[in-house]
């Protein structure tokens, strides 16, 4: 209903661009024509067909004001004689609104009203008049002048813009550059300094104005070779670039290093006109680098020595040794007759005791071995090697009542050397602990836990008293008496070395004569 | 009853060692007559020397050389390499008795030639066993290498 009627009205309308930000473009400029003749507002629109794509019609002065308020106009051709509103009252308004306080109007009058028109239109702020009936060649023309000017000041004004946008840019990098903990510094192809951050009298102690328009060589010590002029060089060659370590000298004379790039600098062209140069002060994590260094040279030398310690343990420390035991065996066989019962007592003591030394070296040199040993990383499957050493076990006690119980397919990534010696450690101790109970049950199994799988042997002989569960995994350490249960109590060692190698955990639960478990993971 | 002519070269710088060996040899069934030299460059000496000078020439090489690694001088192995080098002890079986079971002197006696690697228990039955197990092995069971033989480079063709 009223859509109709705002059809009718609008028809004009609708040949012009809609939205009025499209409008932001140079080559769109828009010219607004008003005339209460629809035929002449029809002729005015062939005539400047050519001149521009969007000619806003209206048909009155009202409508010719809601016009200008949606969009710019390069010009406004008005007529002067208008029912309700005329040309000349229109334009009055037109010049206090905002938006068309300065767009050029160019005035439709019937030529034998010139000289009264005209005068009041220059009043008006008009900047030219057209007689009626026009000549389209004459408005062709004239209209032609303010199309070109805005359109060049549409480019003038976009230019500003972009001038703005990049003094922005600039300020806004040059801020970053400021507050850089970086030095950046920029040089002629010379090595003058053009430009000297915070960043950079932070670093180097020089102030911006004692580095400008200086070399930047002073920053080179002088028993070093110019990396720097060495470097502008290799640019100009076109060479690629790369980040160098460097040590540079401070105003107050102190050596520092750094790390340093450089890029090149280029002017519109393309053409080589300067070098950027960014270096980071990297002292502190050299002398990091440096102790590091030296502290992994200590842990190999330690290491080394330790091998040779070992390695002369197992020589030198043995034949002794074998000398006790040896003519001590040898005085109780050829001998033994002529001693009394108490001297061949006290001989055979001697000779065990040094067999156990013999034990506890050869342990010890075990201990030292693995902690040495390269780690392999295979799919192991620890229930066959469970299942192999109880079978050993059973093998060498045939009388013993113990069931195995051993879950099945429990594998995992290590090493498979090192994990059969950590389960044989763990079973041969639960064997031996049950070793006074008539029955006995060992278990091998897995518990899934946040942290991933948790395996543990489980017995139910001898225990331990839980005040002592840390003490168990020290070298040597045993809660038991030799003479009870025999051994050297390097086994929970070996066995923590084993899973702490592989990156995991070992601990231990028991209670006296309820048994033990050690749980273990395997990282 | 000893073998005739048959010996066994013991190369050993610890005179409890010596003593030792030659307890457990002499106790043997069957006892081995034995050299003792105390270091490797008399070993070397002993047996290379002997097939140079003429007053020796005759001299039999051991049936066996038992090495220890670590001597005064010149060193197990060096004497071992050294042996290998010579036509005349290039296949004279050597048995390295140490006291060591490093991977290391494990892989390098073998690597240069070594025919047996027994490390000696410090318990002396077992010392004595052992020893007595080698001389056995060595003096009654293994046939010696002709004089002279050269062991082939492997993979040569047989030299007619
Ligand atoms: N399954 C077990 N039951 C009870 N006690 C154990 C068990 N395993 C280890 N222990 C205790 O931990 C000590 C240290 O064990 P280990 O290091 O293997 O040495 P060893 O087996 O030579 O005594 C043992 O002497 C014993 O007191
Ligand atoms: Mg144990």
């Amino acid at each position: 209903m009223n859509g109709s009627a705002r059809d009718i009205a609008s028809t004009d309308e609708s040949a012009s661009p809609p939205a009025p930000e499209e409008h932001a473009a140079q080559d769109r400029v828009s010219i607004l024509i008003v005339d209460d003749y629809p035929e002449a507002l029809l002729a005015l629109q062939a005539m400047l067909e050519g001149v521009s794509r969007h000619l806003v019609l209206a048909h009155s002065g009202e409508e010719a004001l809601r016009c200008v308020l949606r969009e710019d106009f390069a010009v406004i051709l008005l007529d002067v004689l208008m029912p309700g509103m005329d040309g000349f009252e229109t334009a009055t308004l037109l010049r206090r609104r905002e938006r068309s306080r300065s767009t050029p109007i160019i005035f439709l009058t019937a030529a034998n009203r010139a000289e009264e028109d005209v005068r009041r239109a220059y009043h008006l702020g008009a900047v030219d008049y057209i007689f009626k009936p026009v000549v389209p060649d004459i408005l062709v023309s004239k209209v032609m002048v303010f199309v070109e000017l805005a359109r060049k000041t549409a480019l003038v004004r976009e230019q500003v813009a972009r001038l703005q946008r990049s003094e922005l840019d600039r300020s806004r990098l040059s801020a970053i550059v400021e507050s850089c903990d970086d030095s950046i510094v920029g040089c002629d192809l010379e090595g003058i300094v053009q430009s000297w951050n915070a960043g950079a009298e932070r670093i180097f102690g020089y102030p911006a104005h004692a580095m400008l328009d200086r070399p930047i060589a002073v920053l080179v010590p002088p028993d070093r070779p110019d990396d720097i002029a060495e470097r502008i060089r290799a640019l100009r060659r076109a060479e690629p670039r790369r980040t160098l370590e460097a040590t540079r000298l401070t105003a107050d004379g102190r050596r520092i290093e750094v790390s340093s790039s450089m890029s090149p600098i280029r002017d519109g062209s393309g053409a080589l006109i300067g070098v950027s140069l960014v270096a980071r002060d990297i002292t502190e994590q050299k002398r990091a680098a440096t102790a590091l260094h030296d502290a992994m040279e200590a842990a190999e030398r330690a290491n080394r020595e330790l091998e040779a310690f070992s390695y002369s343990v197992s020589h030198d420390l043995r034949a002794p040794l074998r000398a006790i035991a040896g003519f001590g065996q040898t005085l109780v066989e050829n001998y033994g007759p002529r001693l009394d019962e108490k001297g061949v007592h006290y001989l055979e003591r001697m000779c065990a005791a040094s067999r156990r030394m013999g034990e506890l070296i050869d342990d010890l040199l075990e201990l030292s071995r693995l902690g040495r040993a390269c780690l392999r990383s295979e799919v192991v499957d620890l229930s066959r090697i469970a299942a192999a050493i109880a079978d050993e076990l059973r093998r060498a006690a045939p009388d013993r009542t113990v069931e195995f119980a051993i879950a099945p397919d429990l594998t995992v990534r290590g090493d498979p050397g090192l994990l059969t010696c950590l389960l044989e450690n763990l079973l041969r101790n639960a064997w031996k602990f049950t070793g006074r109970h008539p029955r006995a049950r060992i278990e091998f199994g897995v518990e899934r836990a946040a942290e991933g799988p948790v395996f543990f042997v489980r017995d139910d002989g001898a225990g331990f008293d839980m005040a002592y569960a840390e003490k168990l995994f020290a070298p040597f350490q045993r809660l038991h008496g030799e003479d009870e249960f025999e051994g050297t109590g390097i086994g929970l060692a070996i066995v923590q070395r084993i899973v702490h190698r592989h990156g995991g955990r070992v601990w231990a639960q028991g209670a006296p004569e309820q048994g033990a478990a050690f749980h273990f993971t395997l990282g | 009853m000893p073998v005739p002519g048959k010996y066994l070269l013991l190369v050993e710088d610890l005179s409890d060692d010596q003593e030792l060996a030659l307890l457990a040899l002499g106790a043997a069934c069957t006892p081995v007559p034995v050299e003792i030299v105390r270091d490797g460059e008399a070993a070397l000496e002993f047996l290379l020397a002997a097939g140079r000078s003429s007053a020796r020439e005759r001299a039999a090489l051991p049936v066996v050389v038992l090495l220890d690694l670590k001597l005064p001088k010149v060193d197990g192995l060096e004497t071992l390499r050294r042996l290998r080098a010579e036509r005349r002890t290039q296949s004279l079986p050597v048995v390295i008795l140490s006291s060591s079971k490093s991977d290391l002197d494990l892989r390098e006696s073998y690597r240069l030639g070594a025919n047996s690697y027994v490390r000696k228990p410090v318990d002396f039955h077992e010392f004595r066993a052992t020893l007595q197990f080698i001389g056995r092995y060595w003096v009654e069971v293994n046939e010696s290498p002709p004089q002279g033989w050269k062991t082939p480079i492997p993979g040569t063709p047989p030299a007619r």
